[in-house]
């Protein structure tokens, strides 16, 4: 489990990559995703997830869909174009942050 | 695989009723519960365990919170800017007169610091952004220029009935083409049979494309104000002579251009 700071600073990359990746998704299953790849260490919880995605679908980097799945209505985030320029972006700008990091704070591979 | 069924799924509904949340954050929520709780049944728990489990940790003051962040970020908090941007400048007004005395500053300062959340969420924003309905093309209205219009049309090189995505407008080469709205560069540069190419995001879905430029002077990355000047009309990609392509997309599916000054094209509204 990783501290509340560290989680909200990557979000919105991390949400992005994965609709870059998957294309469309409903809110359960990205936080069923995320918690699965990363073996429960990144859990995103979802008072941030959902202001975040209709966040993004105001933004233009999503659009939405409803369905109607088993009964029930289901509200799929299917990303744009605008939305995979900016994962693409993000997802540079995280991996020279990481190598910053990874300078000032003198990590060494395990 | 368990799906609750209509009984269980109005039990989680009445969890959520209670909270008073909005009718469409407050289905996509209750399509996220049961999705958890039929989880937890898929391990193994019985539906009352389950419901109580996931309820738990969904209080009804944890989804009134979800409700006034969703508010916060998408209504509240461009307007926050805005408004400090304006309290700014008149604060910068009021320094720069003559008779200036430190009291309205002060004044101004606390309206922004200090502003009151609970007030802030209660507030209702009907703002929406207009969309692009200028002139790409310096002092002249598309109408007038217009030699190919939005829709279906006979292509000039292969001589089919093709769906044109934009409209074309005559110009010379090297004429200024100008953005028609403020917004963010997504793209600029080579695009196949788009040839020299420029992609503007903009708010609430719209893109403008602008394609066959003889040149690109904006880069990708760049905000630009309506009006800016981005580029230069050309011949690049498909094209025959010298004209500019231009597109307005509204969630990714073209829109008429000429359609968003009188009104509001088809399906451009929200749902
Ligand atoms: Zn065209």
């Amino acid at each position: 489990m990783y501290s509340k700071e560290l989680i909200k600073g990557t979000l919105r990359t991390v949400i992005l990559r994965l609709l870059d990746r998957e294309g469309r998704l409903y809110g359960y299953q990205m936080s069923k995703l995320v918690n699965e790849r990363s073996q429960g260490n990144y859990q995103l919880s979802e008072g941030s997830l959902y202001p975040l995605l209709h966040k993004l679908v105001k933004d233009g980097l999503l659009v939405t869909e409803t369905e109607t799945v088993n009964g029930r209505s289901r509200r799929y985030y299917r990303i744009t174009e605008a939305g995979r320029a900016a994962a693409t972006d993000r997802r540079e700008e995280f991996r020279r942050f990481v190598l910053t990091m990874r300078t000032l704070l003198d990590l060494q591979p395990e | 695989m368990i799906i609750l069924n209509e009984e269980q799924v109005a039990t989680v509904q009445a969890h959520l009723a209670s909270a008073g949340l909005s009718e469409s954050l407050s289905a996509e929520l209750l399509d996220h519960l049961c999705c958890a709780i039929e989880a937890r049944m898929e391990e193994g728990a019985d539906f009352p365990t389950a419901v109580h489990t996931t309820l738990k940790s969904w209080p009804i003051r944890h989804l009134r919170g979800i409700q006034k962040n969703i508010r916060f970020t998408t209504k509240i908090k461009p307007m926050i800017f805005r408004f400090t941007t304006a309290a700014a400048l008149l604060a910068g007004i009021v320094f720069m007169s003559p008779g200036f005395s430190p009291s309205p500053v002060a004044e101004v300062t606390t309206c922004t610091s200090h502003h009151n959340e609970e007030m802030l969420y209660s507030l209702t924003l009907p703002e929406k952004f207009e969309p692009p309905s200028a002139s790409p093309i310096a002092g002249v209205e598309m109408e007038d220029i217009l030699s190919c219009g939005y829709g279906m049309r006979t292509h000039p090189i292969f001589k089919v009935r093709k769906f044109h995505r934009g409209i074309d407008l005559k110009a010379k080469s090297g004429t200024p083409v100008l953005a028609t709205a403020d917004g963010k560069v997504i793209f600029a540069g080579s695009d196949g049979k788009y040839g020299i190419t420029v992609r503007i995001l903009h708010e609430d879905g719209y893109i403008t494309v602008f394609a066959h430029l003889s040149e690109h002077i904006v880069e990708r990355g760049d905000h630009v104000i309506l009006g800016e000047k981005i580029a230069a009309v050309g011949s690049t990609g498909m094209s025959t002579a010298p004209h500019l392509h231009y597109e307005v997309l509204k969630d990714d599916k073209p829109v008429d251009p000429l359609a968003l000054g009188r009104a509001l094209p088809a399906g451009a509204t929200e749902g």
